[in-house]
């Protein structure tokens, strides 16, 4: 049964995964642009290259946020279109067909990881890198796979919520930037949108993966 | 002034036609009016200096043992949020203690011609100047001290008070926490881009080069262990000053014919710093020890006055002077950068464990 799940899945979510598998694979590729042997090089040239890897470091939890973002809109789109008749004429309970669902999108979150870890690895091999500086392409690999998989759960779960739990989500959000819009009226210099963005980033914040250190190459 | 004398003498000649009489009373009659428009402008001179001096009469203005004492054109509320806002600034960096504060008396913007701030007795304590800013046009000027210069001014004559190690290494503003994004860049530019061999071996990971950068440990012979000839001969081709300067001396010509002795010997008497690393860079320092180890560290360690700076620093910390040093080196080079202290897989269990919960309540829930 998983495997019907899966292609049927697949039909709705294929395109974004071969496109985001192509971003995740040639990203870290760029840090490998700005120069490949640094062995020998002054501190000047090692400071500008540190810079432009960071610069490409910053893009990672982005599509780490993407790939979570689609592939956990897409694992519901197909039974939103046929408003869940699919989903009640098989003899599942509901909880082995959501698990299924889920399983599926993991599935293909873990496409674009493993693009990532091989050009991490590639971009690696290809650098010579002079000491104090060092590549973390299994950690980047890692965290991204972890991000994306954090991401894809949550929206997952949000879509795929009963139609009250949708709206108390987006009842929750809705107050928050209704109280910023209040407080910006009265020059209250407060955002409740922003603190709980920081709370959300910030450790143990749920979200705080996507705002560590992103760096393939590091001090 | 002169216009009215001018009109008076021009008056006062005499007017052909005129008997001597009519002169003599018309000249009375003018010079008692000039005589009252004298008097006049005289009241009003005075009036107008007396409304200036008012200015800088003096206002004093306490908080928590320190005092301020501004002139009367700085309104009282907004110098008294200067000078409390001025000492929480410097207890939330923890480099100057609040003792401290009861032994100066900063003031700004006083009229200090008839000895005024002696009367107002202070006793020993002693007397600082601080900055008053004047804003507005000269119609509506408006006179304030800002919380920066306070904590300036105290921070300043602390770091003057304090033993020569400190009064040498420390920077001018040290414990103002005023640290931008730019800052930070500073810092890792000074690093990456020296020319000292230093800065190189520090980028390179080592430790030593780190150290020596920072000029924390006490070393014998400072030019020497912090500058190759090399870097001193770089430093004479990097402007004209310094080119000029080297070839007008003897010692500085030895210096660029390869005589590293001679280029220690020769920046030495130009009285060049012997710390390696610029302001930012020490400031950057501080600013990484105050953020792992808090305010209570970096007083303790300012009040220290035995060993090196990295001996006291790693003493008020409880550290390893290595370890603080190499957590500066990754800040400054990742400009900010938190270190990778946690394992990704820490990182990521807030995340998942609010992932499973949500997908447990959606396995659990109905569509309806």
């Amino acid at each position: 049964m998983f495997k019907q799940v899966l292609v049927a899945q697949w039909q709705t979510s294929k395109l974004a995964v071969g496109l985001l598998t192509l971003l995740s694979f040639c990203i870290p590729l760029l840090a490998v642009l700005y120069g490949g042997d640094l062995a020998g090089a002054g501190s000047e040239r090692v400071g500008d290259w540190l810079v432009a890897a960071d610069r490409v470091a910053q893009l990672l939890p982005f599509i780490a946020l993407l790939v979570g973002l689609l592939l956990g809109t897409l694992a519901w789109s197909a039974d939103i279109a046929g408003r869940h008749v699919y989903a009640l004429s098989l003899p599942l309970p509901r909880g082995l067909y959501v698990s299924m669902r889920f399983g599926a999108g993991a599935l293909f979150a873990t496409i674009p990881g493993a693009a990532m870890g091989l050009s991490s690895g590639i971009a690696t091999l290809a650098v010579a890198l002079p000491p104090g500086i060092h590549a973390y392409p299994v950690e980047l690999a890692l965290r991204f796979w972890l991000a994306s998989l954090t991401v894809f759960a949550i929206i997952f779960a949000i879509a795929g919520a009963s139609r009250r739990g949708q709206v108390i989500t987006i009842s929750v959000i809705g107050a928050a930037i209704t109280l910023d819009v209040v407080f910006l009226l009265f020059g209250v210099d407060y955002s409740v949108t922003a603190e709980a963005l920081l709370l959300l980033t910030s450790w143990p914040g749920p979200l705080s993966l996507l705002t560590g250190r992103w760096a393939l190459f590091d001090v | 002034m002169i216009a009215l004398a001018a009109l008076l003498v021009v008056c006062a000649a005499p007017v052909r036609g005129q008997s001597p009489e009519e002169t003599d009373r018309r000249e009375r009659r003018l010079l008692a009016r000039a005589e009252s428009l004298l008097a006049q402008e005289e009241v009003q001179a005075a009036a107008t200096q007396g409304a200036f001096w008012s200015r800088f009469r003096p206002r004093v203005i306490q908080s928590r043992g320190a005092t301020l004492v501004v002139g009367e054109a700085v309104p009282a509320a907004s110098a008294q949020q200067a000078l409390d806002s001025g000492l929480t600034l410097l207890r939330t960096f923890g480099a100057v203690p609040e003792r401290f504060a009861g032994r100066l008396v900063l003031y700004g913007m006083v009229d200090t011609r008839r000895d005024t701030l002696s009367r107002l007795g202070f006793g020993s304590r002693r007397l600082l100047p601080v900055d008053v800013s004047q804003t507005g046009p000269d119609s509506a000027q408006s006179w304030s001290v800002g919380a920066g210069a306070v904590a300036w001014a105290r921070a300043a004559a602390y770091r003057d008070s304090l033993d020569v190690d400190w009064r040498h290494w420390l920077p001018y503003g040290y414990a103002v926490p005023h640290w931008t994004r730019s800052h930070t860049w500073q810092a890792f530019e000074e690093l990456t881009r020296s020319p000292f061999s230093v800065a190189g071996r520090c980028v390179a990971g080592e430790v030593a080069g780190c150290r020596l950068w920072l000029a924390i440990d006490r070393d014998a012979e400072p030019f020497a262990s912090r500058f190759t000839g090399a870097d001193l001969r770089n430093r004479l081709g990097e402007s004209s000053w310094w080119s000029n300067t080297a070839t007008a001396s003897e010692v500085g010509h030895t210096c660029i014919e390869g005589v590293d002795a001679a280029c220690v010997a020769f920046f030495r008497a130009q009285g060049y710093s012997d710390i390696s690393a610029p302001e930012t860079s020490r400031r950057g320092l501080l600013r990484v020890f105050h953020s792992l180890y808090g305010a209570d560290a970096v007083e303790r360690a300012v009040a220290d006055t035995t060993g090196s700076i990295a001996q006291r620093l790693a003493r008020a910390a409880g550290v390893n002077g290595d370890s603080l040093v190499m957590r500066w080196r990754y800040w400054t080079l990742t400009r900010g950068g938190q270190p990778r202290d946690r394992s990704t897989a820490a990182d990521a269990a807030p995340g998942l464990v609010l992932a499973m919960v949500l997908l447990a309540l959606v396995v659990r829930g109905r569509r309806s």
